[in-house]
């Protein structure tokens, strides 16, 4: 049956996220091959979530951006205070 | 001014809305089009990487990460003198490019620099641009209704630039003007390019509706001139945009999901994405990333081996050219590139005319007893294309006949006669006979490389699918008498060295995706569907039996077609048609979004190997069934059925029936580890 290239989860037809992930998985107990540090346990999360949830996620996100603006440069801001204490204390 | 989170809603408003109105005006970036990148910056690092490349060029040593900070300073600068006389900070992109280029150039900057980059960005943008299809259906009946339609833009770039990318993406037929800030500095964000537009063209502000995605430039502003607006803040569109944000990314901390990232941005969008046959899609999403990077690596080499041609051998070589042509310009728009050929060729048909000089070798024959099918001297003769019958005296001398078994997958092999058939090919009254059967294939061949420009080149790159290099190693043997051959390059998709290549500085192949004398297992995963891989590549032409000696030159003899053999190869092509398609398709967008990431194979290799080990060895049984080839030609191959035992050790995961895929559970567990201890027993 013909279907489109990106699938409507902005996902590769044919080779999902979920199928890196469970290739991932049987990468930790069988040697597949070199994937240079592979794909990362939250990375895989992330990008199955927003994949599999994003549409539904973003419907909501989108009404709140100005607010959601806001919180991320608060955490910018306090992840910057964070990084110049490590700096400080590592006497950089 | 009212915001809408859908697309489709806020056209059907414009739509009701329309119907009292006489004019109506978009914004174009993020609304009419759409970016295929999250990040519009991104689009000037492929620039950065083309001046640094054109200021080498001309002896001048500067990075593209100099070029690119050059640039942002003084189009900062730029924008800061124009927020002294204008409320909008803006800047117009021919002044700073032109003072960019002046700084990098100096007196060496040609006066048609600053249009060949412009040129260069403009396609560079146009590639990362798609329109939305909504909009698009939109303007068609706004145009239809005889509305004046505008496009305005708050942007670093003049109308004149925006109107060809809006010409590019068929947008231009529809639009009366396209007005951008660049170039009188009065920009939507203040508000002052309304009444500039109202005041040029003579418009009605109360029969006026603009479009936008911004709240204040596209929302704020108009309506506070009196225009009616309509925001889009589309969640889709953030939502597509926040998962490229991250695949880009990641992949700088993580190599894996670089390969991730470039097939992301290769993706059809909008009205490109439409559904395809399921063999498109594998050609798109498969194929297509695995033969980019091989040429893009390809092309690599050439540039740093200073190789001015490649020789794509067929049939294989076909796709591989045609995948290059579509994506190696757009990876190197500074024009460094060899010239590229396609060469006819086969294992038949130079096989004979590698024999030529040398006769036949220990090694060549030993290759011909590679294939399970063939088992005596007159599978030799086939390959090596030598009539049996004038050579029958030598056999008997050496107590053989044609039927005598040389291969020991078949019955009634026994040693003693391949140590007799080694000693004839160390006979030099049958090497003569040899040499003389075959000089006029290896006459017409040289008459035909002649022609294509082989002997005009110190080196050249020879590309060919794999697997042991057999086309090369024959074609060189068969030139290498000849004073002016050139360095034999070769490059192949996957190196299995089932016979050792005899390497030299003048003469070495390459495995580009996997090379048995690296240890790679994800890339040794070809190993599993070598066919399919040929079949996905194969030109849709016979192969070639010989080059054949003609009064007036050469001639070059194709396999019949009008066979059982002939036929099946029909149905193959036709059978793998939407496949090719797919992968030509995917080079085109291959070239565009691997130019932008600016990452080369080795950054592409984790995800690679990847989509090896996952579609090849993991692969589902649907998978297996669509894509499997239904016809493999090899004529190398003899039709001699080998002892059952050998036969049997043959059958591949991919060979596999539909119910053993389906319902043995442990069935590529098995294969893999079996793959496993096979590749570290080589």
């Amino acid at each position: 049956m013909n279907r489109p290239v990106l699938n409507n989860r902005n996902d590769l037809a044919g080779n999902s996220v979920l199928r890196v992930f469970r290739h991932q998985l049987l990468a930790r107990f069988l040697p597949l091959g070199n994937y240079r540090g592979g794909a990362g346990l939250k990375c895989l999360v992330i990008f199955s979530v927003l994949h599999y949830v994003g549409r539904p996620l973003f419907r909501v996100l989108v009404r709140f951006e100005r607010q959601l603006h806001c919180l991320y440069k608060l955490r910018e801001r306090f992840s910057r205070k964070e990084d110049n204490k490590d700096s400080e204390e590592q006497g950089e | 001014m009212k915001i809408y989170y859908s697309l489709d809603k806020l056209v059907a408003e414009g739509r009701r809305r329309s119907a009292s109105l006489s004019v109506v005006s978009f914004d174009l970036f993020d609304t009419l089009l759409i970016r295929r990148i999250h990040d519009p910056d991104l689009v000037k690092l492929p620039v950065a990487r083309y001046i640094s490349c054109l200021a080498v060029q001309a002896g001048l040593n500067w990075s593209w990460n100099r070029v690119q900070k050059l640039r942002d300073a003084i189009e900062k600068e730029h924008r800061q003198k124009t927020g002294e006389q204008f409320e909008d900070r803006e800047a117009c992109y021919p002044r700073f490019m032109q003072e960019t280029l002046a700084a990098i150039f100096g007196e060496k900057m040609a006066p048609s620099l600053l249009e060949q980059v412009t040129e260069y960005e403009l396609a560079t943008e146009s590639t990362m641009l798609v329109p939305r299809t909504e909009f698009v259906a939109w303007l068609k009946e706004l145009k239809g209704q005889g509305k004046r339609i505008f496009i305005m833009s708050d942007i670093y770039l003049p109308a004149a630039h925006l109107e060809r990318l809006a010409e590019r993406a068929g947008l231009m037929q529809y639009t009366e003007a396209v007005a951008s800030s660049a170039d009188t500095f009065l920009a939507k964000a203040s508000g002052k390019a309304f009444p500039l537009l109202q005041e040029k063209y003579g418009l009605d502000k109360g029969a006026w509706l603009h479009v936008g995605d911004n709240p204040i430039s596209d929302g704020l502003r108009p309506a506070e001139f009196g225009i009616q607006a309509l925001v889009l803040h589309d969640s889709t569109e953030k939502w597509r945009k926040a998962i490229v944000k991250r695949y880009y990314n990641y992949g700088d901390g993580r190599p894996f999901w670089r390969g991730r990232c470039l097939q992301q941005l290769m993706m059809p969008l909008e009205a490109e994405n439409e559904a395809r046959h399921p063999l498109y899609v594998e050609g798109y999403n498969f194929f297509a990333p695995l033969i980019g990077s091989f040429v893009q690596r390809i092309a690599e080499r050439c540039r740093e081996l200073k190789i001015r041609k490649v020789f794509f051998f067929s049939r294989e070589g076909w796709t591989f050219k045609k995948v290059w042509e579509a994506a190696v310009p757009a990876l190197y728009p500074d024009g460094q590139l060899p010239a590229v050929e396609y060469l006819y060729v086969s294992r038949m048909a130079l096989a004979g005319a590698s024999c030529a000089y040398q006769g036949l070798t220990r090694t060549n024959a030993d290759i011909a007893f590679l294939p399970l099918g063939n088992s005596d001297f007159r599978d030799v003769c086939r390959i090596f294309d030598l009539d049996y019958g004038p050579l029958t005296p030598h056999l008997q001398r050496h107590k053989l006949t044609p039927e005598t078994t040389l291969s020991p997958h078949h019955a009634g092999y026994d040693p003693k006669n391949r140590l007799r058939f080694n000693e004839m090919l160390e006979d030099e009254e049958f090497q003569a006979a040899v040499r003389s059967q075959t000089r006029k294939f290896n006459d017409a061949l040289q008459r035909y490389l002649d022609d294509f420009g082989f002997f005009a080149e110190d080196d050249a790159a020879l590309v060919d699918i794999g697997w042991l290099g057999t086309i090369q190693r024959f074609l060189y043997e068969a030139v290498a008498h000849r004073e002016d051959r050139p360095r034999c390059h070769g490059f192949l998709f996957c190196a299995t060295r089932g016979i050792p290549y005899p390497t030299t500085p003048d003469n070495y192949i390459e495995g580009v995706l996997y090379d048995r004398n690296r240890f790679d297992l994800a890339g040794s995963s070809i190993l599993y569907a070598r066919d399919v891989f040929e079949e996905a590549c194969r030109a849709p032409h016979p192969t070639l039996n010989r080059y054949r000696l003609t009064e007036t030159g050469y001639e070059l003899e194709f396999r019949r077609v009008d066979d059982a053999t002939g036929q099946a190869e029909h149905v193959q092509d036709r059978h793998y048609t939407p496949l090719q398609e797919g992968i030509l398709d995917g080079a085109r967008r291959y070239g565009a979004a691997s130019a932008l990431l600016g990452y080369s194979l080795d950054d592409y290799k984790p995800w690679l190997n990847y989509l090896l080990t996952s579609k090849l060895a993991f692969p589902g049984t649907a998978e297996i069934l669509a894509l499997k080839h239904r016809h493999h030609l090899d004529d190398f191959h003899g039709g001699k059925k080998p002892l059952p035992q050998y036969a049997q050790s043959q059958q591949h995961l991919w060979d596999r029936s539909e119910s053993v895929l389906r319902f043995n559970p442990l069935l590529r567990f098995r294969y893999f580890l079996r793959h496993i201890k096979d590749r570290l027993n080589e």
